[in-house]
């Protein structure tokens, strides 16, 4: 009982973040004046009366002339209709919503991906690291841990684009797929694969192995870059927490009473290292949403943080909030959603 | 008079859920008064309220009700005190006004603070760890414009002197003094206004034993010489017989009892008094008293005298209610005369004065009940049974509420037993 | 009374010495202090003394149009050079004072503005500590890195604007982290002796709570550092200031990311230099938490 109301306390709070979230992306992007919404949306070689008549009909029908905070409720109406406003960039112009379709599927292919490979090279990794404590096997994990968490994204990507792909030429790391394999394929047309716009179900789907499996390559490198790019804060986290577990008392007291260490570990500890685990979960969304910008920016790969820098570079403003909006819807519901989980969890919590 | 409280009453209301969970009834309509120079001693259990009491007679929080009337004319105070027996409210509202430091705010409140000070049990965090003791001692004497820079140094120095401690402890660290001295830098700050009233919440039962009688000795010279008058907080009757001149006893959030020091040590009255100083070690004066239960619950009090559900001599009016009364029955029914409520049947409580034993036969009941009354006191509040209702219908007598009664000189006794009729 | 002073005074010098020999027992800490110390000075002789390093342009690249392909390392340039013919050693040398003072900035004005928000919102409770408290969380609702591509955007992209648009994104942390600690120290008994001293609000806010607030944020800082050294050249690594021309390491390894298949060394090198950097803050900070912790003292 006392857990469905805090569940509703927690989907109440829900409703001021959203409306903030909102409000400060829509204040963002009209901060800046009207000058470069009107750009957004009207043919740059317009000029004189016609011009004019354009920026009226469009500033009447934007309710650009109204306070800020009456055309942000305006804006929300639009935005929960569906209605996201135009992006404009190299890669994609049409409307943002098209623009998510398009690219959230390969963001979160790469991030699901990365996330694969974080659970398990990193939790194995942590809970390593923490139960042989101070041994060469944890210097080694927490040395280069130490290393990747220090290093900035880009320089990752560099490497691994260097060593695995320049020097040992095992993998391909610029695009999805090698365009020459999909130049005359039918459900490929101006690099958008039909119908799920991720190209390696959509191979699969068509039963094209090739494409399939030289797209599943060009994954390796950006979600790899990614993984480790989070990577070294999970270790950290993990070990950490695994460690303040195995300080507590209950399991010197197993330790004491003679239960196999094994047991200690799978039974007494490994149990109760799952909340900061899902902590950690959040983190990681948080970690690989945030990576994926500057990833899909060096491996030119056409996903959400892709756009989001061509959006930027080309003084894009739908681009910029449909991405901004994006990005903070995904984390707000994720964190709701991990909320809950830990609430199940966690019989200790009162609310 | 220096400082009297006319029924101060404090309750902290419970957050969370979205109806509240309502208040805990900390302190309830108190009367306690500190006069010039005297030592006040207030006892009970943790969670009785003295020290929220502390704290209301200073003005760090505010009460729910009541007034602290501080330096206040004795003809005053006797003023406003038949005033609220007749019920004459403005009197009692114009003299309040004029008095009670609870209608003081902000400037005034602040003026007052220079009069009035607190010492606090525990000597580790009542001391900013990132200030030197000079700093701690200046604070109140700065705060109140009572005496700024080199002057206010210079009575550090002499502050530190007054309670035993070198003059070079000026420049130190919390962290780098015991206890004991962290407790007389904590008495020379709260002195350091000369206030004429001073709050010792529990000042020593964070020491060591010698440290203990060091400080005693110094809060007793320090108020020889400054004539301040203490309200000293405690769980502990030896530092209260050796400190105090009166005392008050509080039980859940009441006082139960009050007077002159060597009268209540000698003499008890309140049967919570006799039951708390029965349980000084090495006291010979007269069987061991051990209390049953638990200190109740301040959420929802007990009615009628606080302490009845625990009292060895509690009687019949002393606050029963339907629900305690009904619980005790159905034990007795569920279990020594087994059979006798039938299957599904329940006991319960009908508002505040009847219970409804369901199924059951009035005759029976009584005779249950006439058996039992030596042992469970509750049901002595039961005069009535009779058949209604598909059961046996049990009515009990309205309890009373005890005032203070006056027994000796300078004695109060909030108990049934001593009313006189 | 002196001579009891400078004796009080040697007690807190030997209490100072305990904490630097924890710090100097770690090793890491004391290389990371010394990498550290490094980049610093190289900082303030480029601001300060830059004909030192002989250095005739400090505040901007210096192209070479006529030869602009990257040459590998050699003897007149140590690192190599990158496009468009830029030497890449003069140019780390000059770019470590850029990210260095406005990782600073960042970090600071961050820590600044969070920490006297979490200890106002400790300290006043009810409306005021939700509505800062709902705040946070929108911020930390979005990745800072998009955020701060968001206020950059609207900001104006040049540099300025991208140290602001992070301080912008930063402060929430510190919000939560001093208004957690300032809650706890509020419940501490000197803070009502201090009210009840008649101290008022400001100064117990500011004088009480927020000097025992101030060393596990200082850690923080030096923790926080590091990571924003590296948010900001990433920053600027994808193309946030554009055609600038200033010496900042994020934008130098941008600069040869079209040649990194046959010169890897344009962005290995300034790569190396900011992960150096990052390195031996974090490797500091390690070492202060160990200062300030009681429990690793041991």
């Amino acid at each position: 009982m006392r857990l469905w109301i805090y569940i509703a306390r927690r989907l109440l709070i829900l409703i001021p973040t959203l409306v903030g979230l909102t409000f400060i992306v829509f204040a963002l992007t009209h901060a800046g004046g009207n000058n470069l919404i009107l750009a957004e949306y009207i043919n740059p070689r317009l000029s004189g009366p016609a011009r004019e008549e354009a920026v009226a009909k469009l500033t009447a029908e934007l309710h650009l002339n109204q306070p800020i905070y009456v055309q942000y409720f305006y804006w929300l109406a639009e935005v929960l209709k569906g209605n996201w406003g135009y992006t404009n960039t190299p890669i994609f112009s049409g409307s943002v919503t098209q623009a998510i379709a398009l690219f959230m599927p390969n963001t979160l292919s790469i991030s699901l991906f990365a996330a694969l490979l974080i659970w398990v090279i990193g939790i194995p990794l942590g809970v390593f690291s923490a139960v042989n404590r101070d041994s060469v096997g944890d210097n080694a994990v927490r040395v280069t841990s130490f290393g990747l968490y220090s290093m900035p994204i880009y320089l990752i990507a560099v490497a691994l684009i260097l060593a695995l792909g320049v020097y040992l030429k095992v993998l391909p790391f610029a695009g999805v797929v090698n365009p020459l394999l999909v130049s005359n394929v039918p459900w490929y047309h101006n690099g958008i694969s039909y119908p799920t716009h991720i190209l390696l179900i959509d191979a699969i789907i068509h039963g094209d192995w090739v494409v399939a499996g030289n797209a599943f390559l060009h994954m390796i490198l950006p979600s790899l870059t990614l993984a480790l790019g989070v990577l070294a804060g999970v270790i950290r986290i993990l070990r950490a927490s695994m460690l303040e577990v195995l300080d507590q008392d209950y399991i010197k007291l197993a330790r004491a009473k003679g239960v196999p260490e094994r047991a200690v570990y799978n039974l007494h500890a490994r149990r109760n290292a799952i909340l900061p685990t899902v902590t950690f979960f959040g983190y990681t969304v948080a970690g690989l949403l945030g990576g994926a910008v500057v990833v899909e920016e060096v491996f030119n790969y056409p996903g959400i943080g892709y756009w989001t820098t061509q959006a930027l570079l080309n003084n894009d403003v739908g681009g910029i909030l449909g991405s901004t909006l994006v990005f903070g819807l995904i984390l707000i519901f994720t964190s709701l959603i991990l909320d809950i989980v830990y609430a199940f969890l966690d019989p200790r919590i009162k609310y | 008079m220096l400082i009297a409280a006319r029924n101060l009453t404090k309750f902290f209301e419970l957050r969370g859920g979205l109806t509240g969970k309502g208040a805990v009834q900390a302190v309830s309509d108190v009367d306690v008064e500190v006069r010039e120079g005297e030592i006040v001693g207030v006892v009970g259990e943790s969670g009785s309220g003295k020290s929220t009491l502390g704290r209301l007679l200073l003005g760090l929080i505010a009460p729910t009700s009541g007034e602290v009337l501080f330096d206040i004319p004795e003809e005053l105070l006797q003023k406003y005190d038949e005033a609220r027996s007749a019920n004459d409210k403005k009197t009692m509202e114009e003299i309040a006004s004029k008095y009670s430091i609870t209608r003081k705010s902000g400037r005034e409140l602040r003026a007052l603070r220079r009069r009035m000070n607190m010492m606090f049990q525990d000597p580790y965090s009542s001391l900013n760890p990132r200030w030197r003791v000079e700093d701690i001692i200046m604070e109140p004497m700065v705060s109140t414009g009572y005496l700024t820079g080199n002057e206010a140094r210079k009575r550090v120095r002499e502050l530190l002197e007054e309670v035993g401690l070198p003059r070079e402890f000026a420049y130190r660290y919390p962290h780098e003094l015991s206890g004991g001295q962290r407790q007389r830098v904590a008495l020379a700050r709260s002195i350091s206004t000369l206030p004429s009233f001073l709050v010792l919440d529990e000042p020593t039962s964070a020491l060591d034993v010698s440290a203990q009688a060091q400080i005693l000795q110094l809060l007793k010279r320090i108020r020889e010489r400054f004539r301040i008058g203490l309200l000293l907080i405690t769980h502990n009757i030896a530092v209260v017989s050796y400190m105090s001149d009166r005392i008050y006893v509080m039980y859940a959030g009441k006082v139960v009892e009050g007077g002159p020091k060597t009268s209540i040590i000698s003499k008890p009255q309140h049967p919570y008094t006799v039951a708390l100083i029965s349980a000084v070690p090495g006291n010979s004066r007269g069987p061991r008293v051990i209390l049953r239960g638990e200190p109740p619950n301040l959420v929802d009090p007990p009615k009628g005298c606080h302490f009845h559900p625990r009292c060895p001599m509690v009687m019949d009016n002393c606050g029963w209610t339907a629900k305690e009364v009904a619980e005790e029955l159905e034990f007795l029914l569920r279990g020594r005369y087994y059979g006798m409520l039938k299957e599904g049947s329940k006991v319960v409580p009908q508002g505040e004065l009847e219970i409804l034993v369901e199924g059951a036969k009035a005759e029976e009941v009584r005779k249950v009940i006439e058996e039992e009354k030596e042992e469970v006191k509750s049901l002595r509040s039961i005069y009535e049974v009779r058949e209604g209702n598909g059961g046996a219908l049990v009515k009990l007598m309205r309890y009373d509420i005890p005032g203070m009664y006056r027994t000796d000189e300078g004695r109060e006794v909030s108990c049934l037993i001593y009313r006189k009729t | 009374m002196e001579t009891q002073k400078t004796e009080y005074e040697a007690d807190r010098f030997r209490e100072i010495k305990t904490s630097l020999s924890v710090f100097f027992s770690n090793k890491g800490a004391v290389v990371g202090l010394v990498i550290v110390l490094v980049y610093v000075v190289d900082a303030l002789l480029v601001q300060f003394f830059p004909q030192a390093l002989g250095l005739k342009h400090p505040y901007t690249l210096v192209s070479n149009y006529v030869n602009p392909v990257p040459q590998p390392p050699s003897a007149s340039y140590p690192f190599g050079t990158t496009f468009p013919g830029v030497d890449l050693f003069t140019s780390i040398l000059k770019a470590v004072r850029v990210d260095l003072g406005y990782s600073l900035f960042v970090v600071l004005l961050g820590a600044f503005i969070g920490t006297v928000l979490g200890v106002i919102s400790a300290f006043a409770g009810g409306i005021v500590d939700e509505f800062v408290m709902r705040i946070t969380d929108i911020f930390f609702s979005i990745p800072y890195l998009v955020l701060a591509l968001a206020i950059g955007f609207v900001l104006g992209r040049t540099l300025d604007n991208m140290a602001l648009a992070l301080a912008i994104v930063w402060w929430p942390i510190y919000a939560r982290y001093a208004r957690g600690q300032a809650l706890s120290i509020k419940e501490m008994t000197f803070v009502e002796a201090a009210r009840a001293s008649g101290s008022g609000g400001g100064k117990i806010m500011f004088r009480h709570i927020l000097p025992n607030v101030l060393p596990p944020i200082f850690v923080q800082i030096s923790l926080d550092l590091g990571t924003v050294v590296l948010v900001f050249s990433v920053l600027a690594f994808i193309g946030f200031i554009p055609n600038a021309n200033v010496p900042e390491l994020g934008y130098l390894a941008s600069l040869g990311l079209n040649y990194v298949a046959t010169a890897p060394w344009t962005v290995l090198f300034p790569g190396a230099a900011i992960t150096l950097f990052a390195l031996a803050v974090n490797l500091v900070g390690d070492g202060l938490r160990d200062v300030l912790d009681p429990r690793r003292r041991s």
